[in-house]
């Protein structure tokens, strides 16, 4: 039975991380239709940034300094530059792309291009079902749970929340309601970039950083998205978890090395028998 | 009348706005068109100032210059090592006089261009683009380099076509030396411009690791008091690591070893696919475990070996826990690692040493294989100049091919107190040839070479015991 | 048939090839034409200036990405399937071509044609199912069919027949002479341009305007949805083959990296820098692309760095591509200088 249980807890881990990047690009398709090619380097940048000064100023203050600063990139990046093009879909696909690059590329010129690691919060390792595991990965657990359930909660309850589920459901309407679109498409960054952030945070001292590496965030959140639906927080969830127990079924039962190929052959499949993902509106195209 | 005035004034204000703006455009039409046409002149016509860096000297003239390319990814650890180890060499050399060739002083002139091939997203006409412009452009006469199968295998075939020794410093696998002789498609006339000077090749290297084996089950069995004889492979799902496996599989068994799992990872796997891998090494009770790594992987294995602890002992190859930034970069999850390098700070030769302590003091790090090899490389092409007093490539490679086995150059190479090379061009190994040392991480961040019983080096160079995790070893 | 009917059949020809004949006659005379013209020539001049392997190298880089980001104009641009795994197509054409030549010693020609052919195919296979999906969901569809090919290449396990992460090597140019390369690179361009802006003009591209910009509509009208969307997917895949297999010669081999989304990325992005719809804006894109790429490649660190900022730069504030303000300004300019 142990098998069964180490699929079960590895891939919760993996999909709690997922679930709060996909989270994110899904909230920002619904309320403005854009597809957001630079959602990696909120990522990205939020773990650089950790990396870059715990050693001075502490892990905490590190922590918080990286997420203020990844909220105004957020911001910034939809008032420069996908603001003024909102119109233009590919042209976002492009600028959203190319900033994207440009924070690889500035990585690598004021950094270095290794991997590089930040101390766990807590070490050691514990044993659930039989299977061990390192602690951090129960803090990534904790930690991306209570955070999805805030996020569904202040989406459902407050009122940017409520504005958010306005305009994702009917543009046209919301706005003759006095809701302001623009606004809220940037609240609605701002919260995907917090939210990557925050999955960065938990989940960078287990795992690694590298320059490259927004681009695997990139493509397991649009995979997510889109499989479970854009636009829908539920479907990037079970998405999510779906993903996340693929791959640690095919670590366990197959094999490793197909461990990249399967998860994506699964949602192609789907794709095809349902083309708007498992809880895509009919209405969003 | 006023009014008309005014519209006369208006019209002619209007003629002379835009006769000034004509004149404007036709200015600015010439200018544009006489500044793309010097520009297109000057690239192709103007006698560059030349692009050869010279380490140690000052002022020389472009013909009196030993003219060397070094192809990597500049920006990355492989690239870098290139170009470190190749420009201390030629500071060296430079400060002590050049190279005597036919009464005249010539000295050693470095150029770099970037291939771009550490990149994870690799992008193969960087590679090929760089190795023309190296050539036609900057006028290398001999090129040092090579670290990436993929990119190299591009452009290789550009330095064969214009016929330039090519000395290799980062890439293992068999198929370049192939190229030279000995496999399907080899043509020696075409790649007979190919050596390696760094690492030896893969084979080798599954043979070093079978050996390391066969000491490390008898030692520690007799430590321990219990047979030792359960080992997992850990590798990286990539063409190179095929041979070895392919060589561990068949070889360990009869040495008494039984391989209890060989798991293959996707080079994207995650942290969490880590965890997994150790548990269900865990699970099989191996004690020993080999990784086969060149990528990322290494830090991801490290950090959940020290949370998970599980009990075995690490022994294999993971390239980028060669450099010593691996320490602070895994947060000391490295220790009990022991791990395949080629140098390290300890007699291999009698210039070891020396070099080890010249490079820190120049570079503020050890030399990772890279830095090693291309040292090496400068060295040997001024040696070959020297010796055969021509810079002509063929002479250079009839120089290289009369090394051999039994005739080997001695007290040469900071990697090995002989070197040699095979029919295929690639490099003699066993000591006092080509060897690979084992060194391994311990508690208090440093690295020690360890013993391999006299079997693949003596225990003169040994410079430290081997630790076993506190955790213990599976029974 | 009557030979009266012959006749008028000719005679239709006859007009026809006189009516592009006077097309293009007076396209040529247009500023548009001229400079198009100028810069042609300008091309087949550029080997009298330099025999130079490596500079010659930039333009035929910069010609095979134009024919790859043409291709991927035209399905965007016209049809409006924004695919984001064109490399499908070209990686798929570079490994056919490249397993011909080699293995198979076929010349060069046959095997890219053979690639290219191979590449319509797989334009078939992935239209089918594309059909299906549209906007966000037809992206991701192409780019992780895109994953799943380079995923297929790379896996160990598959190496005994797709030739594994180091793919396949050795392949020789198509001439050892650089000048000829060129040559033979920029027919290659041309005819692939000329072909697709002629079905961009034609009756067949009037169709797929419709398409991309109201499909319900089009549908409604009587046009057969299906027919023309596989087409569209069969004539971009059909170039971007072409552009695969003179990629794969061009690097001497392939390897599982050609199905990269960085390479369906480099065409979304030089046929955008260009402009969408226009086919010729694609080759701009690309020549802009690869010269500033080498243009910086004396500072590696740095010139990625300066690349993305430009990007940002020109997206942002011409996000319609530069090929129309820059013709726009030339235009003014010129005729200023004439003083018209």
């Amino acid at each position: 039975m142990v098998p069964i249980a180490e699929v079960i807890i590895f891939g919760t881990i993996e999909a709690s991380v997922y679930g709060l990047l996909a989270l994110g690009f899904s909230l920002v398709y619904g309320v403005g239709g854009i597809l957001n090619l630079s959602h990696g380097l909120f990522y990205l940048l939020t773990g650089y940034i950790i990396f870059w000064t715990y050693t001075t100023i502490g892990i905490v203050w590190a922590v918080i300094l990286a997420l203020i600063i990844i909220i105004i990139v957020g911001g910034l990046s939809y008032l420069l530059l996908i603001k003024p093009l909102q119109e233009n879909h590919v042209a976002i696909l492009i600028i959203t792309f190319s900033l994207g690059f440009f924070v690889e590329q500035f990585i690598k010129v004021f950094g270095d291009a290794i991997p590089h690691t930040v101390p766990s919060f807590v070490g050691g390792a514990i044993t659930i079902l039989g299977v061990p595991f390192p602690s951090q990965f129960f803090v990534i657990l904790i930690g991306s749970f209570i955070v999805i359930a805030i996020t569904g909660l202040f989406i459902s309850k407050s009122k940017i929340g409520k504005s958010i589920r306005a305009i994702s459901q009917d543009r046209e309407a919301a706005m003759l309601m006095g809701i302001n679109a623009d606004r809220t498409l940037m609240y609605t960054v701002m919260i995907s970039a917090a939210l990557a952030g925050i999955a960065a945070v938990l989940y960078v001292p287990a795992s690694s950083i590298a320059p490259h590496m927004g681009w695997d965030v990139l493509s397991n959140s649009f995979a997510i998205v889109i499989f479970g639906g854009l636009g829908s927080l539920k479907g990037s969830v079970v998405g999510a978890f779906i993903l996340g127990y693929t791959r640690s079924f095919v670590n366990y039962f197959i094999d490793p090395a197909f461990s990249a190929l399967v998860p994506i052959v699964v949602i192609i499949l789907v794709l095809l028998i349902r083309p708007r993902g498992i809880f895509g509106k009919k209405e969003v195209y | 009348m006023n009014k008309k005035l005014n519209y006369k004034i208006y019209r002619s204000d209007e003629n002379m706005e835009r006769s000034t703006k004509r004149i404007l455009a036709i200015v600015l039409v010439i200018a544009v068109a006489g500044a793309g046409l010097g520009i297109g002149l000057w690239f192709v016509f103007a006698p560059q100032e030349s692009i050869f860096e010279t380490p140690g000297v000052s002022g020389v003239s472009d013909d009196r210059l030993i003219k060397i390319g070094l192809l990597g990814g500049i920006t990355e650890i492989q690239g870098e090592g290139n170009y470190e180890g190749a420009w201390l060499a030629a500071y060296n050399i430079n400060q002590a006089g050049g190279v005597q060739v036919n009464g005249t002083t010539y000295y050693i002139g470095l150029v770099a261009e970037d291939t771009d091939e550490s990149n994870p997203v690799l992008d193969v006409t960087k590679g090929v683009s760089a190795a023309e412009k190296i050539i036609e452009v900057d006028g290398a006469e001999y090129i040092i380099g090579g670290f990436r199968t993929e990119a190299l295998k591009a452009y290789v075939e550009v330095v064969m076509d214009a016929k330039k020794l090519f000395l290799g410093t980062g890439a293992s696998t068999d198929y370049f030396c192939g190229n030279v002789y000995g496999e399907a498609y080899s043509s020696y006339t075409r790649y007979k411009y190919w050596f390696r000077t760094m690492p030896i090749n893969s084979s080798a290297l599954g043979g070093s690791q079978i050996t390391i084996m066969a000491y490390l089950g008898g030692y520690l069995s007799a430590v321990l008091a219990k047979p030792v004889t359960k080992v997992a492979i850990l590798r990286e799902a990539l063409d190179w690591t095929i041979p070895m496996a392919n060589a561990l599989n068949t070889y360990l068994p009869y040495y008494g070893f039984t391989i209890v799992a060989d798991i293959q990872y996707p080079i994207t796997a995650t942290a969490t696919d880590f965890a997994t891998y150790w548990n269900q090494i865990e699970g099989l009770d191996a004690q020993i475990t080999i990784p086969v790594i060149s990528a990322q992987g290494g830090l991801y294995m490290m950090s959940q070996y020290a949370a998970l602890q599980p009990q075995c002992l690490i022994v294999g190859i993971d390239v980028q826990s060669q450099l010593d930034t691996f320490w602070t970069d895994t947060s000391g999850d490295c220790k009990y690692e022991t791990i395949m390098q080629s140098v390290h700070r300890t007699n291999k030769s009698d210039l070891t040493i020396a070099f080890w302590d010249d490079f820190v003091a120049t570079f503020d790090h050890e030399p990772l294989y890279t830095a090693v090899g291309a040292y090496d490389s400068v060295n040997l092409i001024a040696d070959g100049i020297n010796a055969t007093g021509s810079f002509k490539a063929q002479r250079l490679i009839t120089w290289l091919e009369s090394f051999t086995r039994s005739s080997p150059m001695i007290g040469k190479s900071v990697t090995a107190s002989h070197i040699a090379w095979n029919p295929s061009h690639d490099l003699e190994v066993g000591w006092p040839f080509g060897t690979t040392l084992y060194c391994q991480w311990q508690a208090d961040g440093s690295k020690h070479v360890i013993t391999s019983g006299n079997l693949l080096y003596p225990d003169s160079i040994v410079t430290g015991p081997i630790s076993l995790p506190p955790w213990g070893i599976n029974d | 048939m009557s030979a009266k009917s012959l006749s008028k059949g000719k005679g239709r020809v006859k007009k026809k090839l006189s009516g592009s004949k006077s097309y293009l006659l007076n396209w040529s005379k247009t500023f548009r034409g001229r400079l198009t013209i100028i810069c042609l020539i300008g091309l087949c001049l550029i080997p009298l200036l330099t025999q130079n392997r490596y500079y010659l190298g930039i333009f035929i880089t910069a010609m095979i990405f134009s024919i790859f980001a043409a291709s991927w104009d035209f399905l965007a641009g016209f049809t409006g399937q924004v695919s984001f795994g064109q490399a499908i197509f070209f990686g798929i054409s570079g490994y056919i071509t490249s397993y011909f030549i080699r293995y198979l010693y076929l010349p060069w020609w046959a095997s890219l044609l053979i690639g290219s052919l191979v590449g319509v195919a797989f334009g078939l296979l992935i239209g089918i199912p594309a059909l299906r999906l549209k906007g966000p969901y037809l992206g991701l569809a192409t780019m992780v069919l895109g994953l799943i090919m380079f995923y297929t290449f790379l896996n160990v396990k598959f190496e005994p027949w797709l030739g594994g992460s180091e793919g396949i090597s050795k392949i020789p140019q198509i001439s050892r002479n650089a000048v000829e390369t060129y040559y033979i690179h920029l027919i290659f361009m041309i005819t692939s341009f000329l072909i697709l802006i002629w079905i961009g003009k034609s009756k067949m591209g009037t169709v797929f305007k419709s398409i991309r910009d109201d499909d319900i509509g089009a549908e409604a009208s009587g046009i057969n949805l299906t027919k023309y969307k596989l087409i569209a997917f069969m004539i971009s895949a059909f170039f971007a083959g072409i552009a695969g297999g003179l990629f794969a010669m061009h690097n001497r081999g392939v390897n599982p990296g050609v199905f990269q989304p960085l390479y369906s990325f480099y065409a979304i992005v030089m046929a955008s820098l260009g402009g969408i719809a226009t086919i010729s804006g694609s080759a701009l894109g690309s020549y802009f692309f690869w010269f500033a790429a080498e243009l910086f490649s004396e500072w590696p660190d740095v010139s990625v760095f300066i690349f993305a900022i430009i990007l940002i730069l020109v997206i942002r504030f011409a996000e319609h591509g530069i090929l129309k303000p820059v013709l726009e300004r030339l235009k003014d300019i010129w005729d200023l200088v004439l003083g018209k």
